[in-house]
């Protein structure tokens, strides 16, 4: 949800697309064209120094067609970072990976919150909301992904309803446009840091596949088979396990967006702020439904002037 | 975490019921995927070896069986054959022993390496080097054509002594039919310096040493064509 809207934030970055996705994208053909050299049992030395016989026109030639492929390619790649993301967070797994992923993090978040005082800063920021003692405990549990990054993200999208009432699905896409650019500039940093290590674990994991399955179609030496294929894999987890560090940082800044800015979308629709949490989470619950579900509003808008004093008002203790 | 209201009624051992008591859920997917990734990778590595096994082709390359040292002419006996699977026989190497016997080496050579024509000289007769010594002058641009002269060339080196005070020039001393060893550019400080390695009969020696100090130095070559008789030329 919150991946969609920061997108187009992060798009008009080119250097962000450079880093995060181009040089990993020229890495990973890179590679492949190696794989597939040596295992044809080429020469890579030899094709390296037949290559830089070639006239000079020719070799620009090349080099040109082969950073626009990487282009085109990169240019799948970015448009396909919403997708990689879903994937990671345990949307698109097969059933059957999904709720073997789903009961193995319930099980955890249950072991974890009988020692919540011990792990309370642990669950706040790696699992959604969970009280063992809730009456609600069984619904929270179907809060839970099948992956841990998942589960990062599902906290920051549970908080805003948890603490506020507001249905963060539906008020992010209006709230971000609220933000400062210096706020912006930070989230867009921590999303574009979880874009790129997501970028090398999916790049890492097919490459793992890819060259696996073609050194093993050519007869290649089996020592290679292991190093392109457990290499790759063994990448794409460590850039993962990198990716749900990024992740948490990334979700304290969606939340600290909401605890500080939320009300400024109250004033920018010209309502009036609420005076306590209770009067909050109702009125966000009719905003909700005004937008969402198109029911009445509000009896009245204040006007800008009149919101601006009762909005004055309201913030003298 | 949630601010609803808790409720004396739950025990652990209800919360435990809440999710069915699956042995797979007490792995995550990222141990899945070890499970799965480590036998695929055993079986698909030992499918990769047996293959290589079974269109193995063993090559036998013939490598030095000892140290040899630089200007040695290589016999049957420095010989030894080395077994290497068809597919790692290292590129650019001389596998036959016929290509390498009768050979000089043009530096010393470790024992068990493969050898390159760029280690060895030209195929000698046996007897050419023979009761003869390897020696190097230092030589000037004019002394090696130029960069011209190369390893195998046979060459003539010629001693001319200054006119004495009365105007008589003395008779220059020829030493025919020399084997060019080797030509090195030795680097200097700034600069490179050429160096000929020759094959000079022992008996030569001392006469060769007596002129070279204190004479001019010519080194001529044979534009008729005569092939020097030492010289092997491979069929």
């Amino acid at each position: 949800m919150f991946n969609d809207a920061l997108k187009e934030v992060t798009g008009l970055l080119d250097r962000r697309f450079l880093l995060n996705v181009f040089f990993p994208c020229l890495v990973f053909c890179g590679l492949l064209m190696g794989v597939g050299v040596i295992g044809a049992g080429e020469d890579l030395l030899k094709i390296a120094a037949a290559w830089s016989k070639q006239e000079a026109g020719v070799q620009i030639l090349q080099v040109v067609g082969f950073l626009s492929i990487i282009t085109v390619f990169s240019g799948i790649i970015d448009s396909q970072l919403p997708a990689i993301i879903q994937f990671y967070e345990g949307y698109s797994l097969l059933p059957r990976l999904a709720t073997t992923g789903k009961d193995f993090h319930k099980k955890r978040l249950q072991q974890l919150g009988k020692e919540e005082a011990k792990y309370y800063g642990y669950l706040q920021s790696y699992y959604p909301p969970y009280n063992r003692k809730s009456d609600k405990r069984q619904d929270m549990l179907k809060q839970v992904m099948p992956t841990q990054f998942g589960n990062i993200l599902k906290n920051s999208e549970r908080y805003p309803s948890d603490r506020y009432g507001l249905n963060a699905v539906v008020i992010w896409s209006r709230l971000y446009h609220l933000f400062p650019d210096r706020f912006i500039q930070i989230i867009a940093e921590a999303k574009g840091s979880v874009d790129f290590m997501l970028v090398i674990s999916t790049l890492s994991g097919i490459f793992a596949l890819i060259s696996g399955g073609y050194l093993l179609i050519v007869k290649a030496s089996g020592w290679l088979f292991l190093l392109c294929f457990w290499g790759g894999l063994a990448v794409a987890w460590l850039a993962y396990r990198g990716a749900l560090a990024s992740a948490v940082l990334y979700a304290q800044q969606i939340k600290t967006g909401f605890d500080l800015y939320r009300h400024e979308l109250f004033k920018q629709m010209h309502l009036k702020l609420p005076h306590n949490l209770k009067d909050e989470k109702e009125q966000w619950k009719k905003v909700d439904q005004f937008l969402y579900q198109n029911l009445p509003l509000l009896p009245d808008y204040t006007s800008a002037e009149a919101a601006s004093s009762d909005n004055q008002k309201n913030e003298k203790p | 975490m949630s601010t609803d209201t808790p409720t004396d009624t739950n025990t652990d051992n209800e919360e435990d019921k809440t999710i069915p008591d699956r042995w797979t859920a007490k792995l995550s997917l990222s141990h899945w995927l070890a499970i799965v990734a480590i036998p695929v990778g055993i079986m698909g590595a030992l499918y990769l070896f047996w293959q290589e096994d079974k269109t193995r082709v063993d090559v036998y390359v013939y490598v030095p069986a000892h140290d040899l040292p630089a200007y040695h002419q290589i016999q049957d006996s420095d010989l030894a054959p080395k077994r290497y699977a068809s597919r790692s026989v290292p590129s650019g190497i001389l596998k036959k022993s016929q290509r390498i016997v009768g050979r000089y080496t043009l530096t010393s050579l470790p024992n068990g390496k493969p050898l390159t024509n760029s280690q060895l000289g030209v195929k000698v007769q046996p007897n050419c080097l023979m009761d003869t010594v390897a020696v190097s002058l230092p030589a000037t641009p004019a002394m090696t054509f130029g960069g011209n002269l190369k390893a195998g060339d046979t060459v003539s080196i010629t001693f001319a002594s200054p006119a004495t005070k009365e105007g008589v020039s003395p008779t220059p001393t020829l030493f025919s039919d020399i084997l060019v060893l080797d030509v090195k550019a030795v680097p200097q400080t700034n600069t490179f310096t050429s160096v000929i390695v020759i094959a000079l009969p022992k008996t030569s020696a001392e006469e060769f040493v007596t002129h070279l100090a204190s004479t001019t130095t010519l080194v001529g070559r044979n534009l008729s064509g005569k092939e020097n008789n030492c010289i092997v030329k491979d069929p």
